[in-house]
This record gives structure tokens, sequence and C-alpha cells, in this order.
């Protein structure tokens, strides 16, 4: 009895190291294969959690898988990040090995986006920077008042209207020089800033949006989705 | 330090004649009442070859603390069932939680029993035991697959007939021996492996059409494991009827011990089988 209970304890041990070199290696594989079709500069870093994988694996039902992008893998300025967890990914071990997979069903995603403010800063052109102040942003550009340049500065509060990420700016100021009063109520309401979020795949849907330190962090969540290589 | 050779007290007949009963039975269990009553048949079948496993056992491998080790087995399969049955995505590897569990109510058990002899052989007893039942548990996913019960049905039926075929070919043959004292040879072995492969080879097409070869690999893998199984556990009844030093109760059952050689090769290849049909 003694001695099949060593057998059992070696089967055991072989089985959890397999365990762990088949996620290393599955870990790898994904992220090989986004970086491929997803187009990217670098490998992102692929978590599959959960223990034991195999029998994950076997089941071919994932519970909780983890993305993280940063801004050297996504070719966008630093600060720019992607972390997306994918819980109840259903790929079949058969298809996996036979290289067959097309789609992969996902019960939800859970994604947070966090855009640069140089990435903001540039999409919204001119001299514009961004930086966290609070819960909302300031927002410091140059704009055209009766043929004379202005530095004007604001605090503004940061929304989602529809697809859209919103700054709205209450008073402005000028930035480091006197500017009279009426010229800043006049132009305040060119420092509302409106960056419209790229269509998102996979049936994702903005939820939330928060300013950070690095940049603003857009939440993105879907349900019962189906993701597929992008033609 | 060499081990002294058992010596079977059990005749030929027995040890392979009841099995080879017992078997058949077993497989009508898991086979037929899935297709009766669906998936409560199958709990059923199931439940039925884990208590009737957790009884032999205990009293086959003489694991001290009687009631207690009957306890612990069935509690472990009952939960083992529960956690394979209750969700509604159950995952194998959910059978970890029982198995530790189990482990720890089974060393509690056994350090709390008086007279505590045979402790490391009893914990070593109930630790298998733990294993082999969540293992058969199993089986309830096993005809839950995508593939559906008619491949499991195939899975099944290759190690039913790779466990008959062995058993009849060492009750005739037992030649040449795999090991001293037990009444099982290398022609049986290689012959089960082989009505194994051939069993699933004549399913390929059963529930969804597979490739031969897939086929082949499928039974020739659930049979060597069932032959390499049925082969332990013919030594474990020589052991536990050794003439020179019973393990088990003098008075127990030769259907006690025919019990374990029937239903523990099902519960190491329930698993197997559930990763192959991934694989395969």
């Amino acid at each position: 009895m003694k001695a099949l209970l060593v057998v059992l304890a070696l089967v055991l041990g072989l089985l959890v190291l397999v365990d762990r070199v088949s996620v290393g290696y599955a870990e790898g594989q994904v992220a090989t294969q986004l970086a491929e079709k997803g187009d990217l500069q670098g490998t992102p870093e692929v978590d599959i959690a959960g223990f034991p994988f195999l029998t994950q694996a076997v089941g071919g039902r994932y519970d909780d898988v983890r993305i993280a992008l940063t801004a050297a893998e996504l070719g966008q300025p630093e600060g720019t990040r992607a972390d997306v967890t994918l819980r109840g990914v259903q790929v079949p071990l058969s298809s996996v090995l036979s290289g067959s997979v097309e789609e992969v069903p996902v019960e939800s995603v859970d994604g947070t986006a966090t855009l640069s403010y140089a990435l903001l800063s540039e999409q919204l052109g001119g001299d514009t920077t961004l930086r966290r102040e609070g819960d909302g942003l300031r927002i410091t550009k140059t704009v055209d008042v009766l043929g004379q340049s202005l530095p004007l500065t604001a605090v503004g509060t940061v929304t989602l209207e529809g697809n859209e990420l919103v700054v709205d700016v209450g008073a402005a100021s000028g930035a480091g020089v006197e500017v009279p009063g009426f010229l800043v109520d006049r132009v305040a309401d060119s420092l509302d800033l409106r960056y419209a979020v790229p269509a998102l795949p996979f049936g994702l849907q903005l939820t939330d949006v928060a300013p950070a330190e690095d940049g603003v962090d857009i939440r993105v969540q879907a349900t019962d989705t189906v993701l597929r290589a992008v033609e | 330090m060499t081990t002294p050779a058992t010596r079977s007290a059990l005749p030929a007949r027995v040890h392979h004649l009841q099995p080879a009963l017992l078997t058949v039975v077993a497989v009508a269990l898991v086979a037929g009442l899935p297709e009766l009553f669906g998936d409560l048949g199958r709990l059923a079948a199931v439940l039925v070859l884990q208590l009737g496993l957790v009884l032999t056992w205990v009293v086959v491998t003489g694991i001290q603390g009687f009631a207690g080790s009957l306890a612990v087995g069935a509690a472990a399969a009952v939960a083992a069932d529960l956690v394979l049955v209750l969700p509604d995505h159950p995952e194998l590897g959910d059978l970890l939680v029982v198995l530790g569990m189990g482990f720890l109510v089974a060393v509690l058990q056994q350090m709390f029993r008086r007279p505590r002899e045979d402790l490391v052989a009893s914990l070593a007893g109930s630790v298998l035991l733990l294993v082999a039942v969540a293992s058969l548990g199993t089986l309830l996913l096993l005809g839950r697959t995508a593939e559906g019960h008619d491949r499991a049905l195939v899975a099944l039926l290759a190690v039913g007939v790779a466990l008959l075929v062995g058993h009849f070919v060492d009750l005739v043959l037992p030649r040449p021996h795999l090991a001293t004292g037990v009444p099982r040879g290398l022609l049986g072995l290689v012959l089960s492996v082989v009505a194994g492969a051939v069993v699933a080879w004549l399913g390929r097409d059963v529930g969804g059409t597979v490739g031969a070869v897939p086929a082949l690999v499928l039974g020739a893998a659930l049979a060597g494991v069932t032959a390499m199984v049925a082969l332990v556990a013919s030594f474990v009844v020589v052991e536990a009827a050794d003439d020179d030093g019973l393990r088990a109760d003098p008075s127990t059952s030769p259907w006690a011990l025919s019990v374990v050689q029937a239903v523990l090769p099902f519960a190491a290849c329930a698993p197997v089988a559930l990763a192959l049909q991934a694989v395969l």
C-alpha cells in the first residue's frame, strides 16, 4: 500500500510539473499569436490564471485569462496601456492542437485602456497639454482671439457621452499671462474637448472613464461575446 | 531489501471470473443507466461504483478505523459528485478541493483513532481511496462532453472489453508472469490492449466520426491503463488474501476482492478518457 502511495505521489508530482510547464508554453503561444495577428510591436504579457491548467485545457474552458499590453507593444506614446481580463474563455483542446481555432466564445470581458495624456494631446492638436488635477483634468492650450494668441488654462471634468470622451471645462484663466476677463469668458468654451474613442471590437462597450496619473483610464466591458481574428 | 513473494490464496477462477462478471455489471450500470435516466442515471451509476469501492477497499486493504474510513470515503464520493454536478460549468480541477479537504479529514481520523496502529499504511490506503473515488466522479463529466455520451459509451466499452479479455486470457494462460504470485501474464496484457483498441476502432463512427488512428490510439491508451491498473488490483487482492499474512479479515468475501478488481480500472481510466476525448 505504501508503495502504491509513493507511485501516486510521483505521478501527482509529475502532473504538477507538466501543468506548470504547459501553462507557460500556452501563455507564450497565446502571446505570440496576439502579437502576430494583432500587428503589435512586441509580445504582450499573458497570464492564464487558475490551477490546475491541464484540467481547464481538458475541459476547454479557461476561467480567467489576463492580457497586459504596454505602450511599446501597442506602438503608442509612453503611458498608454491596456489590461484585459477574459472570463469563461471556451477553446476546445482538440481545436487548439489541430490549429483550427477560428472564434473564441467568451463569457465576459473586462478591460481598462489607459490613453496617455501625450496621446490625447496629440489627437486634440495644437499645443494642448493635459494633466490630472484631483478628479478632473487641467488643460492648457493656446487659443487665437482677435488675432492674438492667448495661453489659457482650465480644470475640466471628464465624462463619457456615447463613444466620446468629453472634457467640460469650468472657469478658465490665463496661463502665466494676464488676460482680460471678458476675453477669457469668450474663449473658455474653446477649451472643451471631445475625443472620439475608436469603434471597439467584440461588442465591447465603454462603461466608465476616470483621470489617472499617466492618462485617462477608460473601462470597457462585454458579456457573452465571440472573439474572431480581425480580417 | 526484497519483498517476499506473495502467494495467492484465491483460486484462479475466483480471481478472474468473479471480477469479469462484476465488470459486465459495472459497464451495464455506467452505460445503461444514463441511457435510461439521463444525467440522474449517470449520477446513480457512479455513486454505486464509488460506494461499492469505498466499502470493499476498506475491507480488502484492512485500513484501520473501519467506520471512520468508510465515512470519509463515502463523504468524499458524495462531495466529488456534487462538485461535478451542481455548478453550471463543472471543472475537473474543482476535485482538488475535495481531495485536499478529504486528505485533512483522513489525517485527523487516523490520528484520533485508538489504538493507533498501522497509521502510515492506513493513511496511505485512505489517500488512495480518496483519489480513486474522486477519479470515478469524472465519469460524470465524460458523458457531458460536446461529443455526447455516445463517445463515452465507446470509451467505457473499450475499458470493459479490455478488462474481460485480460481476465479470460489470464484464466487460461497467465504467461509469462508479470509478478510473482499474481495470476497475470504478459499475453493477457497485450491482448487486452489490442481488444480495447479494436473496440474503439469499431466505434469510431459513434457520436461523430473520429479518424481510425485517433480511435485506435484512444482505445489502446485506455486499454493500456486498464491492463496496468488491473495488474495492480490483482496484486492488491493477492496481497490481501495472502496465506502468510492476511491483511484483510479472513472472513472477507471473495466478492469484495472482485469489486476492487472490477471498479479500480474504471477509476483510473475515467480522467484518462476525458483527457483523450479532449485531445483526439
